[in-house]
């Protein structure tokens, strides 16, 4: 309970400090008209790009890409490279406790081999890759995947 | 500790004035224990005899730090040798020497872990060679309040799920980025008051690549390392000699030289089947424990329990190949390689692994890890010099 509670005041805080946003720009699980949100936020210029049965929404900064995956009326996932990774605390919403419980329980799992990270929540999946200069990772909630869409079509 | 690390500095800084600066650091007599020089540095795999550097294919070296101007010195150990990045990094908990006070922080993103921590700049000694003076990143969860003392989000200026934060967590006490460029790609941030904010930080202020420093020995690497058979080894031993082409010891010959693109990538055409090949930006990188590539042709199980599903597990043995070009498609190199089940070689005590590999994650990007180092010579070329193999950016091996 502590630990949750500093991370909500830690998520609050940031929330505030988080290149002076109105409010979090979260997008994953969240409706289309969120992806706006979150362009305003990057001040980035956006690109719709149809693809079989989904949408995607793609949004570009000077220092990375986001591209925001809808089908429906819902962002099922999400993904990201550039320079450095976009703030997951807003883009993951209100998954990010999710995948954040899951990354530290992982952390405290002690060494491991180094790379890529895969991080499994209870409800988020999200994977990071790349190398310093050119980061790259994706979030997906598995449950909301369309039929006939898989992870690899992410990126 | 400090006293020991002193005494071997001071006697590789004479050694190095009798040699002239590294210049002429001669491969020695040779025998089992390898090059030597001024301008050598052994590297291990090796947990049996490693206090942090524990894990399978987590290749590690130790690096000397001193307050600057002076002989306040401390070896590190530990520290994993990182050819995919740049920069000295070292957790503060593994620092003994007093810092300045500083109030420059920097999030240092890896495909694999984030740092977050204080820029310092120290005397480094790498080797025998001289001390340059240059930032380092001290790795400290708990700077400014961002993280706490396990690296969970308080503030989370770098906005991710958690940093790493200790020696112990993380398998190194640092990572020494040996890679293609003088600069780190960081984020920086002023802390001078809270909260901290994004700030452009002149050159010499960030966290530098400290072979570009070298007076000699400074237009890149080469990483040399033994060969392990596909039933795994418990431990290798080899060099990162400094320099290339500038002295007796990092002399190559017969290698193919592949100039990178601004983010240290090549083309790496991957041949997920016989007569299919898919086009990837392709990267060398020591501090990649396995080989990550994927390809949507590919269902190759992963491994299992969740803190292995980052890994192939494969049922039987499988057997690829991958072409390495320039961006223009020449000079090419062919590289085969193989993938297993690993989990019955590390769970014989096997910690050096050739035939390792996992997902990347990132569809397009191949990253050669350190699989790929065994039994090569790899050359890293450091953007903006130039050796007998050309001006870098470049991978040659």
């Amino acid at each position: 309970m502590k630990h949750r509670f500093a991370l909500q005041m830690g998520v609050a805080i940031s929330l505030i400090m988080i290149v002076n946003l109105p409010r979090a720009w979260a997008a994953l699980g969240e409706a289309a008209n969120s992806v706006e949100t979150d362009r305003v936020a990057l001040a980035g210029q956006l690109n719709i790009i149809p693809a079989q049965s989904y949408a995607i929404q793609e949004i570009t900064t000077s220092e990375l890409v986001v591209r925001e995956y809808v089908f429906g009326d819902t962002v099922f996932a999400v993904a990201w490279r550039g320079r450095r990774p976009p703030n997951l605390v807003s883009l993951l919403g209100s998954y990010f406790q999710d995948y954040q419980e899951a990354a530290s329980a992982s952390a405290a799992n002690g060494p491991r081999m180094r790379g890529v990270t895969r991080i499994q929540g209870a409800h988020v999946v999200v994977e990071t890759g790349g190398h310093p200069g050119d980061i790259r990772g994706r979030a997906y909630i598995p449950a909301l995947l369309p039929s006939g869409v898989t992870k690899e079509m992410i990126q | 500790m400090i006293r020991r690390g002193c005494s071997s500095v001071l006697f590789g800084i004479a050694l190095t004035v009798l040699l002239g600066c590294g210049n002429s650091g001669s491969s020695g007599p040779s025998g089992s224990s390898g090059p030597s020089g001024p301008n050598v540095l052994a590297i291990t795999v090796d947990p049996s005899s490693a206090a942090v550097c524990t894990s399978a294919n987590i290749l590690c070296t130790q690096v000397t730090i001193c307050q600057p101007s002076t002989s306040n010195c401390q070896t590190i150990a530990d520290v994993l040798v990182d050819t995919g990045s740049s920069g000295l990094r070292i957790f503060a908990s593994a620092v003994r020497i007093p810092l300045a006070s500083s109030n420059l922080g920097e999030c240092m993103f890896f495909g694999g872990g984030t740092e977050w921590g204080p820029v310092h700049t120290v005397d480094v000694v790498l080797g025998g060679e001289p001390a340059v003076l240059v930032p380092i990143h001290v790795v400290d969860p708990t700077f400014a309040g961002q993280y706490t003392s396990t690296g969970q989000p308080a503030s989370n200026i770098c906005g991710v799920g958690v940093v790493d934060s200790s020696p112990v967590q993380a398998g190194f006490s640092g990572i020494l980025g040996v890679g293609l460029f003088p600069f780190d790609s960081g984020s920086y941030y002023t802390c001078a008051a809270l909260p901290c904010a994004a700030v452009a930080v002149a050159a010499s202020q960030q966290v530098q690549n400290p072979v570009g420093l070298l007076p000699v020995d400074n237009n890149g690497v080469l990483v040399a390392l033994p060969s392990v058979p596909a039933s795994g080894s418990p431990s290798v031993t080899g060099s990162l000699i400094l320099g290339i082409g500038t002295a007796s010891n990092n002399q190559p010959s017969g290698v193919t030289v592949l100039p990178t693109n601004s983010l240290g990538q090549i083309v790496t055409r991957f041949h997920p089947s016989p007569g299919v090949s898919t086009q990837n930006v392709g990267i060398i990188d020591s501090g990649s424990s396995v080989l990550f590539f994927s390809d949507a042709s590919l269902s190759i199980p992963l491994c299992l329990p969740a803190k292995l599903s980052f890994l192939y597990c494969p049922s039987s043995p499988l057997n690829f190949s991958a072409i390495n070009t320039e961006l223009s498609g020449s000079p090419s190199s062919l590289v085969s390689f193989q993938i297993i089940d690993p989990k019955p070689l590390l769970n014989s005590g096997n910690a050096a692994i050739s035939n390792i590999g996992g997902p990347a994650f990132s569809t397009g990007v191949f990253d050669w890890g350190l699989p790929f180092f065994f039994g090569r010579t790899v050359y890293v070329g450091l953007s903006g010099k130039t050796s007998v193999l050309g001006s870098g950016p470049f991978w040659a091996y």
